[in-house]
């Protein structure tokens, strides 16, 4: 079937079959940075934003997200440099793989809420697994990121 | 992972509910669980065009679409203003952000599972649910029934001021419970609720001991104890409150 799709800001026509999920879509259409990491709905690393809403493309059909605005990371380069340099300094970015997922989902929060309580950003960040860290390194970054949008 | 043949969004209800009668087809809410199935279907019905994403109030109840999100569910302020912070606490441990995004009402619904918190949390409130053919019934006597081929609109709950609390116990932050136990104080009483039984949730009548049984999260013994633990932790905040 044939749908048309808004990602990042890019608006194209392609083909799809129906039970395509996004995920397995945008890295057909080399979206590389939206990852494989379980399928299940578990782990966060394919997370996009669908309409500004962080999404698990793993679960979500591309049929179904056809005429909505996709983001991926490769269209929020700006902004995840900016968050992404926060972890990175923090180590939070051994193998890197969950770096992406982590990156999107915080930058739906803080589109959403500039300033994010402490227990608001852990709750937003129960939804992104990784395998590497134990997850100190990534809190400690965003909180940083957070102090330093404080600070002005 | 799921297959089909082929993708429709109906414009209608009927549509939706004509082409859900086939056997071979499938209506689809989030799709968080049942995109993990095996199953081959022909059509996937998708019912994202029928105006089911929407909360509003109507005639004293919270009238919620089937489509309404689980995430829009938990941060909707009339809800809080209502019942405090009880569907925060209930909602707040499906999986992540994420997922809540995409699972919807309905979904959470329809596929009647065992460990939902959902059904738990919404049986006590005196939830009511509309579908396409079978009209309006309470929540409980759809659990108690057997599925029929239809389309779930809308999610009724009295919009009154009660006091509400919900506790689980999950191994994990965002894992599936062990047991869910909800209640509710109005001027009836209190009421109680129980899920992750690990069967799908009652509400617990007067006198009576709901039924549990042992699963990988836990054993009948684990889980009888548990109630009666949650039950008077949750007796005591309504009481206090």
């Amino acid at each position: 079937m044939e749908a048309t799709f808004i990602i990042n800001d890019e608006t194209v026509v392609k083909t799809i079959d129906p039970d395509m999920t996004l995920q397995k879509f945008l890295r057909r259409e080399h979206y590389y940075s939206v990852k494989c990491g379980c399928e299940t709905s578990n782990c966060g690393a394919c997370t996009v934003l669908l309409d500004g809403k962080p999404v698990l493309s793993c679960s979500i059909l591309a049929a179904r997200a056809a005429g909505h605005k996709i983001e991926t990371l490769e269209g929020l380069q700006k902004e995840a440099e900016e968050i992404g340099a926060f972890i990175a300094d923090e180590g939070a970015d051994q193998c890197g793989f969950c770096n992406p997922g982590y990156i999107i989902t915080m930058i739906a929060l803080f589109r959403q809420d500039s300033d994010p309580s402490d227990e608001k950003i852990k709750t937003w960040l129960a939804g992104n697994f990784c395998r590497c860290t134990g997850y100190e390194g990534q809190m400690r970054g965003f909180l940083r990121y957070r102090d330093q949008r404080r600070a002005g | 992972m799921i297959h089909f043949e082929n993708y429709v969004r109906p414009k209608s209800f009927q549509e939706a509910y004509a082409l859900a009668q086939d056997y071979k087809n499938v209506v689809c809410g989030g799709m968080m669980w049942l995109h993990l199935s095996d199953a081959r279907y022909d059509t996937c019905i998708d019912l994202c065009d029928l105006q089911l994403d929407k909360i509003e109030e109507e005639d004293g109840y919270f009238k919620i679409g089937a489509m309404v999100s689980l995430s829009e569910l938990e941060n909707h302020v009339p809800i809080k203003d209502c019942f405090g912070t009880a569907f925060e606490d209930c909602l707040k441990h499906i999986v992540g952000v994420q997922f809540r995004n995409g699972a919807t009402l309905g979904g959470s619904i329809c596929a009647k599972l065992g460990f939902s918190d959902v059904l738990t949390l919404l049986l006590p409130l005196k939830t009511r649910v509309v579908f396409h053919r079978q009209g309006e019934m309470t929540l409980e006597e759809f659990l108690g029934k057997k599925n029929e081929r239809d389309i779930l609109k809308y999610v009724l709950i009295p919009k009154k001021k009660v006091k509400v609390r919900f506790q689980s116990v999950r191994r994990t932050y965002t894992d599936l419970p062990v047991i869910n136990v909800c209640g509710v104080k109005d001027d009836g009483g209190m009421i109680f609720a129980v899920g992750a039984r690990p069967n799908v949730a009652v509400l617990v009548k007067e006198g009576q001991r709901p039924e549990f049984g042992s699963n990988r999260r836990g054993s009948k013994e684990y889980r009888e104890h548990l109630y009666d633990v949650l039950v008077k932790r949750i007796k005591d905040a309504l009481e206090e409150d």
